[in-house]
């Protein structure tokens, strides 16, 4: 990325989602804005367009972390590291749907997400690439047989 | 349980395979009672068998809810270790200050583990965070109606509750021999017409207060958490008595005589 990544952080926790900012910043990410509800982490992710999204399974709102990610990645593409105390196999099977970055369980250590947000960006980094060779790749079929 | 001709098999299929057999009326209406002694108790195994399920299947739950909290309670702990060692002067300082608040949010949960309805008396919660420091009550008073607090919002409110009274210990009414710490609370409509629950801390009788020069954690601490966690505020007023501190959360947190706000 050519920018520091931005990050927002969906986090029902006041102590948490500062730590977790703090680590961030640190490390020379940019968090783009806290998120408690499901609601909210739209909204917000709708307005500043983050890279990805930092979120918390359980939320304070009854619609839980899964199902905000899928509607934020079915609706505006961006897509969210999972962060849970306790994620069973039928959550991982639901939260597919939006495409994750990775899972990361609660409690981690900063170096921990630090790692799995690197790796995500790395994805991302991956995806955006291929995107771009893939339409390099057809403008150029496009221009060959414009030209012939 | 009986077995050979009253077998509940043989009693199903008896009758109509050996219809010589059962012919005798006094015969055959023992079968039935049998037969219906025997379907009961099928029944009453069953409904066992059901709740036997049933709790296995809540116990799983309980468990994994249990699982969740404790995995969040220690990050929730290793954010305040971060954030309290980052704004420690030593590892004295640390030590004091990183336990104090361990162990407030060990006693709001202690409450929270006392009640079977998860919720918190108000005037309970303060006992256990200003108690300690006010000289088990004959320093601060408590006043308001009998209001319980969410189990959602009783851990902030409660860690909010112990840094005031630790600040109050360090640098405000509570750090001399005559200051005091009086604290009301009630329900009122707020400015966008919404209830709120509404605490005043209001401390006398210590020394002159002024705004501190930084800004320590407690103090962030106080003035984040409820607005983050509860959509709540909370405003520090230094006045020439003592600090004077209004909290306003929402009065979907708070229960009064049974019935829920909102």
């Amino acid at each position: 990325m050519n920018h520091r990544p931005r990050i927002q952080i969906v986090e029902d926790q006041y102590l948490v989602a500062q730590d977790c900012e703090r680590c961030l910043e640190q490390a020379g990410f940019a968090c783009t804005g806290f998120a408690t509800t499901a609601s909210n982490a739209f909204d917000l992710a709708e307005r500043d367009r983050p890279d990805l999204i930092l979120m918390d399974v359980r939320l304070a709102s009854r619609i839980d972390g899964v199902d905000a990610a899928i509607a934020i990645f079915e609706r505006l593409g961006i897509r969210s590291l999972f962060v849970s105390a306790y994620a069973d196999r039928l959550l991982r099977e639901q939260a597919r749907l939006s495409r994750p970055l990775g899972w990361l369980s609660k409690p981690y250590t900063q170096t921990e997400l630090l790692q799995a947000v690197r790796r995500a960006i790395a994805e991302l980094e991956v995806e955006r690439k291929a995107q771009r060779e893939a339409f390099i790749a057809v403008s150029a079929e496009a221009t060959s047989r414009l030209n012939s | 349980m009986n077995h050979g001709d009253n077998d509940p098999h043989t009693g199903l299929h008896g009758p109509s395979s050996e219809p010589s057999a059962t012919h005798d009326p006094e015969e055959m209406l023992t079968a039935d009672q049998d037969l219906a002694a025997q379907l009961e108790a099928l029944r009453r195994d069953d409904a066992e068998l059901r709740n036997l399920m049933a709790s296995e299947e809540q116990q799983r739950l309980l468990v994994a809810e249990l699982n969740h909290r404790v995995r969040n309670m220690l990050q929730v702990v290793i954010g305040l270790a971060h954030q309290t060692l980052r704004r420690a002067q030593s590892l004295q300082d640390f030590e004091q200050s990183f336990m104090g608040r361990i162990l407030a949010l060990a006693r709001a949960y202690e409450l929270l583990s006392n009640e079977r309805c998860n919720n918190v008396p108000m005037s309970q919660l303060l006992a256990t965070q200003l108690g300690p420091f006010a000289n088990e009550g004959r320093r601060y008073t408590g006043n308001g109606e009998h209001v319980v607090i969410a189990s959602s919002a009783a851990l902030s409110l409660g860690l909010v509750l112990y840094e005031l009274a630790t600040n109050a210990t360090k640098y405000g009414a509570l750090s001399t021999a005559e200051g005091r710490v009086d604290v009301s609370w009630r329900l009122a409509t707020g400015e966008d017409g919404r209830d709120e629950f509404l605490l005043l801390w209001r401390e006398s009788g210590g020394p002159p207060v002024h705004p501190p020069d930084r800004c320590g954690f407690g103090t962030e601490l106080v003035q984040r958490q409820l607005h983050y966690e509860l959509n709540g505020t909370a405003s520090m007023d230094f006045e020439p008595d003592g600090l004077c501190v209004t909290l306003a959360i929402p009065a979907q947190y708070v229960v009064v005589e049974g019935r829920s706000l909102k």
